[in-house]
Parts: structure tokens; sequence; C-alpha cells
């Protein structure tokens, strides 16, 4: 653990080695998150909410996806940006080190101008927490943090299968963006708002739904929901666990690309 | 059991240092320092010896006056001879080093195959060198692993190539003024001036000695150089050769 914190403050280092662009790109970190829930909150004036949805719970379910997407953003920047280890060979180097792999590409990259966006969702996910109308008990409490812990979850399984990824297609990873942001950016609204393929692709393939959607419905008490949809979030272990197997599968076919 | 083996894995990685031409082992916009005691906790080398071999590689590749300047601020060579102490701050006993003197300048060039070679002697540390650079084989091996197409195609010195495959010899001879022909069986004459001339023959049909003792016979010598054809020459030919073979 002390190397990863090592390896972290290296790359913190490195970032006020450029100091204006540190602080350009931790300004504009921010900004995009908050444009984004502005935005949704302008809407949601005009037209008095979504559905039964309430702004205040609009925000819980934006800090939930937000926090895990940022905090996967920062400290598993390594995963995903593992395509240009691949690229530039930085892989070979870490296959010759006597460390476990998937522990020296978290090593490998840290973003810490992403701090902004985390700070950003976790005062969302605060506002969310404290102006919900829920009558909480110690079971209540559980489901939020395993909603909390799930997001992050799912995001380091989504990064996961976009390093695997890359051991294949070195070029295609626009599309894993799109899953990563993009599940980022539809899980901040309540899934029944989108047509029901779409909701089935992001609760059954990509389970976003179980982090943020089905445990708020269980905690808001909306639509007499069944207790296990608290528990929904522990989905993503099994999608976790899923993603490792590829990974290590990945890691298990990969040739150097040779120098 | 799978975690025994990996435990294995990791220590057995421990013996080898390994320096690749074109992938950097530090932190591109740190000091190359700082990326030593980063190395120091990944390859978890205790304190005194990761001291010792520390200030051990920074006098010997003279690393003192840019240890603490940004990595990507550094030439190609100060890089690759931090390069080389990043990879031996571990004390390997066996170097892979794969194109190390690729793009360097003559001084760090010569620089690093001193260091090798010392390194090899003092610490008694394996070397293996891949190279394309055949200066860097002459000046640095005693046995050579010529591989093609994925075989070993041949194993031994570097010497036992050169009889083998180099038995041409070009000779130049300058001598006291004289207007005869140099005239010996089997041997070619290239060229000749009244005082000067350049032989060729091979070693495997005249020996140089008799080449000589039949010259002096012929000529005053004031001066001879010898040369065998050009290692890069002896090593294509071999590759030709051996591949036909196979």
């Amino acid at each position: 653990m002390s190397l990863y914190f090592k390896s972290i403050l290296i790359f913190i280092k490195s970032e006020f080695e450029y100091r204006a662009s540190f602080i350009f790109s931790l300004l504009a970190s921010a900004l995009n998150t908050f444009f984004i829930l502005a935005s949704a909150l302008i809407l949601m004036d005009t037209f008095g909410g979504i559905g039964d949805w309430k702004i205040n719970e609009i925000i819980l379910l934006t800090g939930i996806a937000s926090f895990g997407h940022s905090f996967v953003e920062m400290f598993g920047r390594g995963l995903d940006h593992f395509y240009k280890h691949i690229k530039n060979g930085l892989l070979d180097r870490l296959l010759v080190r006597p460390r476990n792999i998937t522990f020296q590409v978290l090593c490998s990259n840290f973003e810490f101008y992403k701090i902004g966006r985390l700070i950003e969702s976790v005062i969302f996910l605060i506002y969310g927490i404290i102006t919900i109308n829920v009558e909480w008990n110690i079971y209540k409490g559980v489901v939020i943090l395993l909603m909390i812990l799930g997001s992050l979850t799912l995001f380091f399984s989504i990064v996961l299968i976009k390093a695997s990824f890359s051991f294949w297609a070195i070029e295609g990873m626009e599309l894993m963006n799109i899953i990563s942001n993009g599940g980022r950016d539809l899980s901040s609204y309540p899934i029944d708002i989108y047509q029901k393929w779409f909701a089935a692709f992001f609760t059954y393939v990509i389970p976003f739904g179980c982090v943020n959607y089905f445990p708020l419905l269980y905690l808001l008490d909306k639509g007499n929901p069944p207790f296990w949809y608290g528990l929904t979030p522990l989905v993503t272990v099994i999608f976790c666990g899923l993603c490792f197997m590829l990974w290590n599968f990945g890691l298990s076919q990969y040739k150097s690309t040779g120098s | 059991m799978v975690k025994f083996l990996i435990k294995n894995v990791q220590n057995t990685l421990k013996i080898y240092g390994v320096v690749f031409g074109q992938r950097s082992q530090l932190w591109w916009d740190v000091p190359p320092d700082d990326s030593f005691y980063l190395l120091k906790d990944i390859y978890k080398i205790p304190k005194q010896i990761f001291e010792d071999s520390r200030n051990e590689l920074i006098e010997a590749l003279d690393l003192s006056h840019f240890i603490k300047t940004p990595t990507r601020q550094l030439s190609l060579g100060q890089r690759m001879r931090c390069e080389i102490a990043a990879s031996l701050l571990h004390r390997p006993k066996i170097l892979f080093l794969d194109e190390p003197t690729i793009g360097l300048d003559a001084v760090s060039k010569i620089a690093v195959r001193k260091f090798v070679k010392n390194l090899n002697q003092t610490h008694k540390t394996t070397v293996i060198l891949t190279t394309h650079d055949m200066q860097d084989i002459e000046a640095l091996t005693n046995r050579i692993l010529l591989i093609g197409k994925g075989k070993l195609l041949y194993d031994g010195t570097l010497d036992n190539i050169r009889k083998k495959y180099s038995s041409k010899f070009i000779m130049r001879v300058q001598y006291e003024y004289t207007t005869n022909k140099i005239n010996i069986n089997d041997v070619e004459t290239l060229e000749q001036s009244e005082q000067h001339a350049l032989l060729k023959f091979n070693s495997n049909i005249i020996k140089l000695q008799d080449v000589i003792s039949l010259l002096t016979k012929q000529v005053n010598i004031l001066d001879i150089q010898v040369e065998s054809s050009p290692i890069e020459e002896v090593i294509a030919k071999m590759y030709l050769e051996l591949d036909l073979k196979s």
C-alpha cells in the first residue's frame, strides 16, 4: 500500500511540473459535472421534476454515479489508459518486475486534477442524503453505503473491461468511453424514463440501474418495492468478478508488440 | 499452490535486470533519482544495499550532475545511463540489455560499453546483450548466440566465427621506393605504386606469415597493416550460409 502512495506522489509531483495546465484541468473537470447537473436542474425547474422524481432525488442519483465514476477516473487511470501501456511497451516493463500486474497497472497512472470532480460528487452525495425524505434505519444506512460501493465497483469493472479490450483492439477505446461516460450520465436520471430495451440493457447487461435506481426506489419507498431492491448493488461484485476473468484472460494472451 | 507459484515467479524476476532501449524504466516528468527510490520499493531493496548500489552507480555512470533533473529534459545518452542504473539498483544476477547503445553519441556509447564490461568483471553479472551494433559485440562479448527465424543458428565465440567465416585479409604495405612488381602466388595485388601496395589473400590458402616472408624478399617493408573483413560482413555471411543449410 505504501508503494501505491509513493507512486501517486510521483504523479502529483509530475502534475505540478505543469502548474497552469493542472489548474485548468481541475476547473474543467469540475465544471463538466456541474453543467451536466445544472442543465438537468434547469430543465426540471421548467417542467417540475421528472415524473414523480424530485430534484434532490435526482441530485442523489447524480452523486452516486458521479462519485464512482470520478473516483475510478482518478485512482484507476492506469487501467483506464492501459491501451497506452500496450502501445508504448510499458506493460513489458511491468511484466519483468516482481510485483502483481494489476497492482502495478493501478500504480502506473494517477490523475490528481480529477479531485475537483470527486469533491463535487461528494457534495451532491451529502446534499442528496441529507435532503431526501427517508425514515432512516440501520438497513437503509447499509443500503446507501452499498450504493456508493456498488458504484465504485461498477465503474472499476468498466475500466477493467476497457483495459482487457485493449489486448485485442487498441484503437477501439471510444466505444468503452461511451459506456463509462454515457453510463454515468444516463444513470444520473431514473432509468424508468428511458425506453424499455434501453433500461433493460443498463440493468441486466451493465448493471447501472442496480447501483442507484433500484436501491433508491427502495429507500424512497416508491411503488411499494420489495426489500431486496436495496441489495441490488451486490450484483456489481459478480459483474466485477467476470471482468477480472476477462482481464486475466487478456493478460495470459498477451504478446508484446516488439520493438 | 497458485499463490506459491506467483511468489516464486516474482522472486525469480528479482534476479533479472532489464534495459529495453525503447521502453523507459524511468518516470518521465520527475528526476531519475525519484524513480530510483520508487524502484527501491518495487523491488523491496533493503535500505543499506540500495544506498550502496545507488552511490556506486551514480559514480560509475557519472550521473551526479543530472540526477535531479526531470527525465524528460535529459539527453538520450544521459537517459540511457540512468536507465542502466535503474535496472541495476537491485543487483540482478542477470542483466538483459536490449539495444543499449541505439542512437547514442560516441562518448556515451563508449562509456556504456566500458561500464558493462566493468560490471561483468567486478560484480560477476551475466550480461545478455541484444544488439545490431557490431562494435558493441566486438567490444563486449565473448560468447555469441546468433538467432534467425526463431532458431539458434550459432553458439560460440567471436574469434571462432572470424576463423571460420572470414578468411579473407586485406594487407596494406608501405616499402622503400621500388619499381619492381610484387608477385606472390595466391595473393592478388589490388593496387600498386612505387611505395605502396594493397594486397588481398585468403588465409585458408596461404598463411599470413608466408605472405610476409615472401614479401620481404621482394621489397623493403616499412609498414604493414592487415585488416580482416568487417564484422558486419562476417555476420551477414553467416546468416546467409546457416540459413541456407537449415
